[in-house]
């Protein structure tokens, strides 16, 4: 590995460490009463984060290990807003670092052998097709989307982020080929697909899943006329949706105008947008913002609380990260030389970016709110375990096709 | 479009294909992310000010919540306004009762702010500091108590006036005639800035407009007082025409309309400064005719009429007519006199007198004094105030022995004080709400000014019976507590 | 004084953060450059000595949108392609007019190339040849 690299890699995990330390020490004076606590658990989560950056870093060959730098910086970054806001949040949220982290490596291994082995539409087709099923028959609802599963009245996971990783490699392996050999029945399963998220009312990620698909069909079969009427379709959905549905046309006339209904639905995002107004350049510092007057503050507003607390330069400084994290994946799915795992990495890769925009575009109110969450940095441990996997993969994916090149 | 042999070139053919597309498609990422931090950018730029200051953000109480709010005093150091420390909360008092409503205003997080706490609010929260030194101790410290604010109104004035109104609706300025520092702002009927929260609802509804500070925002035709204004603009016009003199008939025809004299006026020859002394309508809308309205249009503008006034708060414009489509002297004739579309505030009517005491020189009004950091620091009111030479001296003395012959031997008899010598004007404006509004303006001691008054007292009725008593009460009132001193 | 605290951190991480982002666009920066430039350095050498580099796959024809434009009237408008495969180079003729020949030899199929092979594309000849470089850095 090329000295300039390795420099950097090494420069990143000091950045990584000290943003962690100083962050922390800040966060146990600040919280005196969980000084203590605070600072152990910080401990612990640079510990896992080296553990897990060694691991990748000297045993597993040619691993990208920015896959799990920036990752980690985001999720270190929430953690410390996390704990900020709500210390009980904080804590379980290193848990599901611990957990996404030691799944990063796992999903890396896993990809790595046996990626190629397992190559059935249908197969792919009908786990997704299962776990969007559970939710419609035994959700619970949660912030207005029924995609909750429940297990023993306590644990709670989002079947939804599992299906993400079987939809994207459905998708792949269908269109492996370059071409769609029977359009018809493609286009049904897709749109079952939806429907099964619609039913659920996360209308998010019906999008998301919606326009993953397109960009994938168009990626491998350069047909734009696809992508353009399907674009088209998702269009008029849209605007019949905001007709029929008041949910739907609440958000956007709050996207609109919400200074119109501040107190009523305008009241999320004018928070978001007071927050963010509040920071400035160089934001208020850390502690200083007030994220109690945010609702949802923890899970699709915490962008707002960071730029609150970090200013303007800090909001930027996330977009490019999130951003970095997107170029790295088109890379991966530009150096691969076999077309499944091309489309594999594009396709994870375009569903992460286009989550990230979403979400990000809805809180500084660029395109309405929706239901996603920001991965890394909201609190949810479905969504980061599976963000890791996912990541993983790209990962296993790059290890992969290095090993063919040196083979060959 | 397969002309290539399968595996090998077809693979990478369509391999290149893919990588196409999926530059492509990153390049649409590109975008969106590229837009997302344009937006915040612009978000950044412009759309900031206008969220921090919006009254539903909730982190400007929130702040100021932290924050002592500074002191408010009279000139004399009597406490006006304060804010308590109850351990839980801060509270503000409000020391002197409804004479100080409308001027001191309210900070309330439920309805807003107004008045001099509105207006101060900078001050009183410390947060217009412009020195680098005490920003810097500021952002160190952080912010933790706010100036105190030394006014120019004397309270127990303040309080006089304000009793003496009764609850009517009016007003009274008062002005130190060398400095223009203001004495007394009085709106009536007021309200006490302690429970506007609690009788918000009634306060806003009730009739006589208790919120209204009408020294600064009420518009009222000056009637008769304004001819102090057209005095000045024909004897700074015509030379001689003091020693003119002029004939009424009781009444003057113009156009179609007959301008009367008051009933008490017998119709013969008057010098100028007779007609004046008995307030002849009909003379001095001759008068305003043969000066004509560029003229007289710039001698009102000259005493403050249609411009800006630079004060600490809000004040609304006066208004003198200027030319117009349908220009007639019928309208210039009404307008020499103070009625017809002339209006003006209570504030601008007490600088007239404050002119004319002070030999026609203009000083404008300002009702901070001094403001005081928590450090100790004084502050001088830097912009305290704005100089102007209006008419000429000779002019503004001899229009005030004029206004010293209308209190003695003219319309302004209730204001006669018995050792000093008062100078005034009265007014009784025609208007379309019912009686005339009752104007009083004027000064004394005629020859060494104290002190410049204006009272309004709506639809009170006679200048001279209603208005003048009051500014006499005022004013002996004012000597009184001078001399206890 | 934790206000102060928190302010110094605030400029700090930010700091840091954009420290961070400037490394990553360095790595961002070299990526690109080596990814066009990919293969173990081979290119084609013309009679006149001139140095034609080669990429990962390269189309030779006389069409501008070819990543090699030769302006030969014998030279079709997409003539032969260049495409690497594991750690080779092979060359493959599009169907051309006038045929593409190796080492003197009219190829069919793909073949794979060496060294010092020489080619001849319409009426010029063209050498490989090869050069030293570092394997792609990450």
């Amino acid at each position: 590995m090329s000295p300039q690299i390795e420099n950097i890699y090494n420069k990143s995990a000091a950045v990584f460490a000290i943003t962690g330390i100083v962050n922390f020490l800040l966060l146990s004076y600040f919280n005196k009463a969980l000084g203590l606590g605070i600072f152990y658990s910080a401990l612990i989560f640079l510990a896992v984060f080296f553990l897990c950056y060694i691991v990748n870093y000297k045993f597993i060959e040619s691993s990208d290990t920015y896959l799990f730098i920036i990752p980690s910086l985001l999720v270190e970054l929430g953690l410390t807003m996390l704990c900020r806001i709500n210390p009980d949040l904080f804590k379980r949220q290193l848990l599901f670092y611990i957990a996404g982290s030691f799944l990063f490596i796992f999903s890396t291994l896993l990809t790595k052998y046996f990626i190629k082995k397992i190559n059935s539409p249908m197969l792919f087709f009908i786990l997704t097709f299962i776990f969007l099923l559970l939710p419609v028959l035994f959700g619970v609802e949660r912030g207005g989307a029924r995609n909750w599963i429940l297990i023993n009245g306590y644990f709670s996971f989002q079947p939804s982020e599992i299906a993400k990783l079987f939809y994207v490699f459905y998708l792949a392996s269908n269109l492996r080929e370059g071409r769609i050999e029977k359009l018809h029945r493609l286009v049904l399963e897709i749109f079952s697909i939806i429907v099964l998220l619609i039913l659920t009312r996360d209308l998010g990620g019906a999008m998301l899943f919606y326009l993953t698909a397109l960009f994938m069909i168009f990626i491998a079969t350069s047909r734009y006329d696809y992508f353009l009427l399907g674009f088209i379709v998702i269009v008029l959905l849209g605007g019949a949706s905001f007709y029929r549905m008041p949910y739907v046309r609440a958000r956007v006339l709050a996207w609109l105008d919400p200074w119109q209904d501040v107190p009523g639905r305008g009241y999320q995002i004018a928070q978001s947008l007071f927050a963010i107004a509040q920071g400035g350049f160089f934001g208020t510092g850390l502690g200083l913002g007030h994220p109690d007057y945010i609702p949802a503050v923890a899970t699709d507003f915490i962008f707002s609380a960071f730029t609150e607390e970090f200013g303007f330069l800090g909001g930027q400084a996330l977009i490019l990260l999130y951003f970095l994290l997107v170029y790295r994946g088109v890379r991966i799915s530009l150096f691969s030389k076999d077309p499944y795992l091309s489309l594999i990495s594009a396709g994870l890769t375009v569903f992460f970016g286009l989550q990230v925009f979403t979400i990000i575009g809805g809180v500084i109110k660029l395109i309405p709110v929706t239901g996603v969450t920001l991965p890394f940095m909201s609190y949810g441990g479905s969504s980061m375990v599976i963000s890791f996997t996912a990541f993983g993969v790209l990962n296993g994916v790059w290890i992969s096709t290095r090993r063919e090149e040196v083979m060959e | 479009m397969d002309i290539y042999e399968t595996g090998g070139g077809d693979g990478i053919i369509k391999m290149n294909n893919l990588k196409k597309n999926i530059k492509t498609t990153f390049y649409i990422f590109c975008l969106l992310f590229l837009s997302l931090m344009s937006y915040l950018t612009y978000f950044q730029l412009y759309e900031r000010q206008k969220l921090i200051e919006s009254s539903y953000n909730r982190r400007l109480w929130e702040q100021e919540s932290k924050i002592k709010r500074g002191t408010i005093y009279d000139r004399n150091g009597v406490t006006l306004a304060e804010t308590i420390d109850l351990g839980t909360e801060k509270k503000r008092i409000y020391i002197s009762g409804e004479a100080f409503g409308p001027l001191l205003g309210y900070s309330s997080m439920k309805i807003g702010r107004s008045g001099l706490e509105s207006a101060l609010n900078g001050e009183l929260l410390g947060i217009a500091q412009k020195e680098p030194l005490s920003l810097l101790r500021q952002k160190i410290y952080g912010l933790s108590q706010g100036n105190d604010v030394y006014l120019t109104v004397d309270a127990e004035l303040q309080k006089k006036a304000y009793s003496l109104l009764e609850g009517k609706r009016g007003a009274v300025v008062a002005l130190e005639p060398e400095t223009g520092a203001v004495l007394i702002m009085v709106s009536s009927p007021g309200f006490d800035s302690n429970k506007v929260e609690e009788q918000w609802e009634k306060l806003k509804g009730d009739r006589g407009l208790p919120l209204l500070n009408r020294a600064l925002t009420g518009l009222y035709p000056p009637g008769s007082a304004f001819k102090v204004v057209t005095l000045s603009g024909v004897l700074e016009n015509f030379t001689g025409i003091e020693k003119e003199k002029f004939e009424t008939k009781g009444y003057i025809k113009v156009g179609g309309r007959v301008i009367k004299d008051d009933n008490s006026i017998k119709p013969g020859e008057y010098s100028l400064k007779e007609a004046f002394a008995v307030s002849s309508n009909a003379i001095f809308a001759g008068l305003g005719l043969r000066l004509g309205r560029d003229k007289l249009l710039k001698i009102a503008g000259d005493f403050g009429f249609n411009s800006k006034i630079p004060f600490e708060m809000y004040v609304k414009k006066s208004q003198f007519p200027g030319h117009s489509l349908m220009d007639s002297d019928v309208q210039l004739a009404e307008d020499s006199i103070g009625q017809g579309k002339v209006l003006t505030t209570p504030l601008l009517m007490a600088s007239i007198a404050q002119i004319i005491a002070n030999h026609g020189v203009y000083h404008s009004p300002y009702i901070i004094d001094k403001v005081k950091t928590p450090l100790g620091q004084v502050k001088v009111n830097n912009l305290r105030t704005v100089r102007k030479t209006v008419i000429s001296p000779q002019t503004a003395d001899i229009v005030r022995d004029y206004m010293v012959e209308v209190v003695e031997k003219g319309t302004g008899k209730a204001a006669r004080m018995k050792d000093i010598k008062v100078a005034g004007k009265t007014g009784t404006a025609e208007n379309p709400h019912g009686e005339p509004h009752s104007w009083f303006i004027g000064f004394a001691p005629a020859q060494d000014p104290a002190i410049a008054i204006a009272v309004i007292v709506e639809n009170g009725g006679s200048g001279g019976k209603v208005a003048a008593p009051i500014a006499r009460e005022i004013i002996e009132y004012y000597f009184k507590i001078r001399n206890r001193k | 004084m934790y206000e102060l605290l928190a302010q110094l951190a605030k400029y700090l991480i930010i700091g840091l953060l954009y420290y961070l982002l400037y490394n990553f666009l360095k790595i961002m920066i070299m990526d690109i450059r080596e990814y066009d430039q990919e293969g173990p350095g081979y290119f084609l050498q013309t009679e006149e000595g001139k140095e034609i580099p080669l990429l990962k796959v390269t189309t030779i024809g006389r069409a501008v949108d070819s990543d090699i434009v030769i302006d030969d009237p014998y030279l079709s408008s997409k003539h032969a392609l260049i495409y690497k495969k594991g750690n080779s180079l092979y060359i493959q003729d599009l169907k051309s007019t006038n045929g593409t020949f190796l080492n003197g030899v009219k190829i069919r199929k793909p073949v794979k190339l060496k060294e010092n092979d020489v080619l001849v594309l319409g009426s010029k000849k063209y050498i490989l040849k090869r050069r030293e470089l570092n394997e792609p850095s990450d």
